[in-house]
C-alpha cells in the first residue's frame, strides 16, 4: 500500500491543482430545505387528493343506484375515483421517497413511514374535505381540465351512457310539459320525451339535469326519471354552459346596459353608455328612435311603440301615446278610465308616490308623461 | 497548520472544524483513516491494490468536498465509511464483470473470531481456515459481504452500520442474519472442496 506521506501529498496536490473546495454550507442547507419542502408539498397534494376521493365517494349517488340497472359491485367498479386514488398513491410514494432522502430518514422503517404518511394524508384529506378544498378542486378541474369526465371524474362518464339509459346535459329548450331539448356533454342535442310512467319535473332552461330512461333512436330519449345534477362535476356543466352561451363579457355588457336604462333615463345616460360601448350606438339609437319612436313625430297613438321595459313594469299602466304630435310614454290611471276635465279630477298623489311625476288630465284621462 | 501532537488529542469533529479553517489540516483526517478505509475497500470489493488506491483517493476528495455536510449527530467514522461504502458500491456496479483479482484479506485475530462464530476449525485444518473463509466471503453478494465486513472486521455496532449503509436498524439486523446464513452455505461448499 502506498505510504502515508506520499498519499497525503497526492491528495493535497490534487485539491490545490484542481482548485477543489468544500461545497458551501448553504448548498447543503438549501438541499435539505428543498427535500423537506418537496415532502411537505407532496403531503399537502396527497391530502388534497384524498379529500377529493372522499368527496367523490360521498356523492356517488348511493341513494340513486337502486334505480339504476346495475348491480352494486359493477356500480362501484364503474364509478370509483381511480384517478384520484392513483394520484394519492403517487404522492404517498413521493413522500416516502422524500423522507428516505432526508438526513435521518433512513433510520425509520418503510412500514413506519408508510403508516405515518397514510395517516397524515387521511387527516389532511378529512380537513380539506371539511373546508371545501375537494369541491373547489373538482369544480376548477371540471371547468378547465381535458378528459375530465373520462379520467378525473368517471361519474360524469357513467351518466353519459344513453345506450344504458343514462343521459346528462343542459336543458336548452322546453317544448312542452312532456318534451324538452337536452344538449349532452358531447354537445349532441337530444329530444327528450316523457316516458309512459315518467314524470318531467324540476327542469329549468339552461340548467343541468340527469335523465334515467331509454334511448329510442339516435337523438330521441324517453325519460322515466329526472334527477338534479350530482354535486361533483358542477364545473363541467358550467364549462358547457359557457360553450353553449359564449361571450360572457358581452352578456355582462348587455346586462349593464339594460340595468342602466339609457333609453329611458335621458340623453345624458345614453351618451354615457354609448361612450363606454361605442358598438352599441347604432343599436340603441334604433331602439330609441325607430322601434318605439319615443320622442318622434306622430299623428296618432299607433305610430308609437311601448318600450319593453315599460311594458313589463307593474307599478303603472304605461301606454305609448301620441301627445301633442310627439310619441310619449304615459302612466295612465287605470282606476278612472272614464276621463277627466282638469288636473283636480285626478288622484295625483298616486303619481307623486310612484314616479314622482306631476300628473295632469291628458287628453281626457288622468296620467303623467314619464318619457 | 496545527502540530501533529496537538491534533492527535483532538476528536474527529474538532479536526473537521480545523480543516474548514485550513485545508492543510485535511492531511490529519487522511492519515487517521487511510489504512482503515483502504482495508475496508479491499475486503468488500475485488479491486486490485492500484484500483483500490484510486478509489481511496476519490473517497478522500469527496470527503473534502462534502465536509460541510458532516452532521455532528453522527460519528465522523460512520460518515466517512458511508462515503467509502457508496463509492465502492458505485465502482463495483460499474465494473461488475471484472475477474476476481484479489484474495480476501483477514488478519489472524479476525480468523479466530469468525472460526468460532461459524464452527470452522472443528472440521478442517487450522491452516486452511483463512483460505476457506476468504473464498466463502468472495462468493457472497456484495451487500452481504459488506455487512459482514462492517460487523465482524470493522467491528461496527448496529447503529453505526445503520448510519453507514443508510438502512434502519431492523433491516441491518435481518441483513446480518441473512448474510450469516449465506456465509454458512458458502463455507459448507468450501469445506466439501477441502475435506
Amino acid at each position: 500500500m502506498i505510504e502515508d506521506k506520499k498519499f497525503i501529498q497526492e491528495i493535497l496536490g490534487k485539491i490545490k491543482k484542481e482548485n477543489i473546495a468544500p461545497k458551501p454550507k448553504w448548498f447543503f442547507l438549501l438541499k435539505n430545505y428543498a427535500v423537506w419542502s418537496l415532502g411537505f408539498l407532496s403531503l399537502i397534494i396527497g391530502g388534497a387528493a384524498f379529500s377529493v376521493v372522499i368527496y367523490l365517494v360521498r356523492y356517488n349517488d348511493w341513494d340513486v343506484y337502486e334505480q339504476l340497472d346495475e348491480n352494486f359491485v359493477s356500480f362501484i367498479l364503474l364509478t370509483m375515483p381511480y384517478f384520484w386514488i392513483l394520484f394519492l398513491a403517487l404522492f404517498i410514494y413521493i413522500v416516502l421517497y422524500d423522507i428516505k432522502h432526508t438526513k435521518k430518514g433512513y433510520r425509520y422503517s418503510l412500514p413506519v413511514i408508510l403508516t405515518g404518511n397514510i395517516a397524515v394524508s387521511m387527516v389532511l384529506g378529512v380537513l380539506f374535505y371539511k373546508i371545501g378544498v375537494s369541491q373547489a378542486l373538482d369544480d376548477i378541474l371540471g371547468e378547465k381540465a381535458p378528459l375530465y369526465s373520462q379520467i378525473i371524474n368517471r361519474q360524469m362518464d357513467y351518466w353519459s351512457q344513453p345506450e344504458d339509459g343514462r343521459l346528462s346535459g343542459l336543458v336548452v329548450d322546453i317544448v312542452s310539459g312532456e318534451k324538452f331539448i337536452l344538449v349532452d356533454l358531447s354537445q349532441k342535442e337530444w329530444n327528450v320525451n316523457k316516458g309512459a310512467d315518467g314524470v318531467i319535473v324540476g327542469i329549468k332552461l339552461g340548467a343541468p339535469i340527469r335523465v334515467l330512461g331509454k334511448k329510442i333512436s339516435e337523438d330521441i330519449f324517453e325519460a322515466d326519471v329526472i334527477l338534479p345534477p350530482g354535486k361533483p362535476g358542477g364545473g363541467l356543466f358550467r364549462r358547457h354552459q359557457k360553450m353553449r352561451f359564449p361571450d360572457p363579457d358581452r352578456q355582462n355588457m348587455m346586462k349593464e346596459v339594460i340595468m342602466s336604462r339609457p333609453i329611458f333615463e335621458g340623453e345624458e345616460k345614453m351618451a354615457e353608455i354609448i361612450k363606454k360601448y361605442p358598438d352599441l350606438q347604432e343599436q340603441l339609437s334604433k331602439v330609441r328612435n325607430e322601434e318605439f319612436n319615443i320622442g318622434g313625430d306622430c299623428n296618432e297613438d299607433i305610430d308609437c311603440g311601448l318600450p319593453f321595459d315599460y311594458a313589463v313594469r307593474s307599478n303603472c299602466l304605461f301606454e305609448a301615446k301620441c301627445f301633442e304630435d310627439k310619441c310619449r310614454v304615459a302612466c295612465l290611471e287605470a282606476q278612472n278610465p272614464a276621463g277627466c276635465d282638469k288636473k283636480e279630477d285626478c288622484a295625483c298623489e298616486f303619481y307623486a308616490m310612484e314616479d314622482k311625476k306631476d300628473c295632469d288630465c291628458l287628453d281626457g284621462r288622468c296620467g303623467a308623461i314619464v318619457e | 497548520m496545527i502540530s501533529v501532537d496537538n491534533l492527535d488529542k483532538k476528536s474527529d469533529s474538532e479536526i473537521v472544524g480545523l480543516v474548514l479553517a485550513d485545508q492543510e489540516n485535511f492531511s490529519h483526517i487522511v492519515k487517521r483513516y487511510k489504512t482503515k478505509i483502504f482495508a475496508y475497500i479491499r475486503r468488500i470489493s475485488n479491486f486490485s491494490e492500484e484500483e483500490a488506491e484510486d478509489v481511496l483517493q476519490n473517497i478522500f476528495i469527496k470527503v473534502y468536498q462534502n465536509i460541510n455536510d458532516f452532521d455532528s449527530d453522527l460519528k465522523f467514522s460512520s460518515w466517512i465509511y458511508r462515503i467509502a461504502h457508496n463509492e465502492v458500491i458505485d465502482n463495483f456496479r460499474k465494473n461488475k464483470a471484472r475477474p476476481q483479482t484479489s484474495s480476501f484479506e483477514i488478519d489472524d485475530d479476525r480468523i479466530m473470531i469468525l472460526a468460532d462464530e461459524f464452527n470452522i476449525e472443528k472440521e478442517i485444518d487450522r491452516g486452511k481456515t483463512k483460505e476457506v473463509i476468504g473464498d466463502a466471503m468472495n462468493k457472497l453478494d456484495i451487500k452481504f459481504k459488506d455487512i459482514l465486513v462492517l460487523k465482524f472486521f470493522e467491528e461496527k455496532d448496529y447503529n453505526e452500520i445503520s448510519d453507514i449503509i443508510k438502512k434502519p436498524k431492523g433491516t441491518v439486523a435481518s441483513r446480518i442474519s441473512k448474510a450469516k446464513e449465506e456465509l454458512k452455505k458458502a463455507l459448507n461448499e468450501e469445506r466439501h472442496k477441502i475435506i
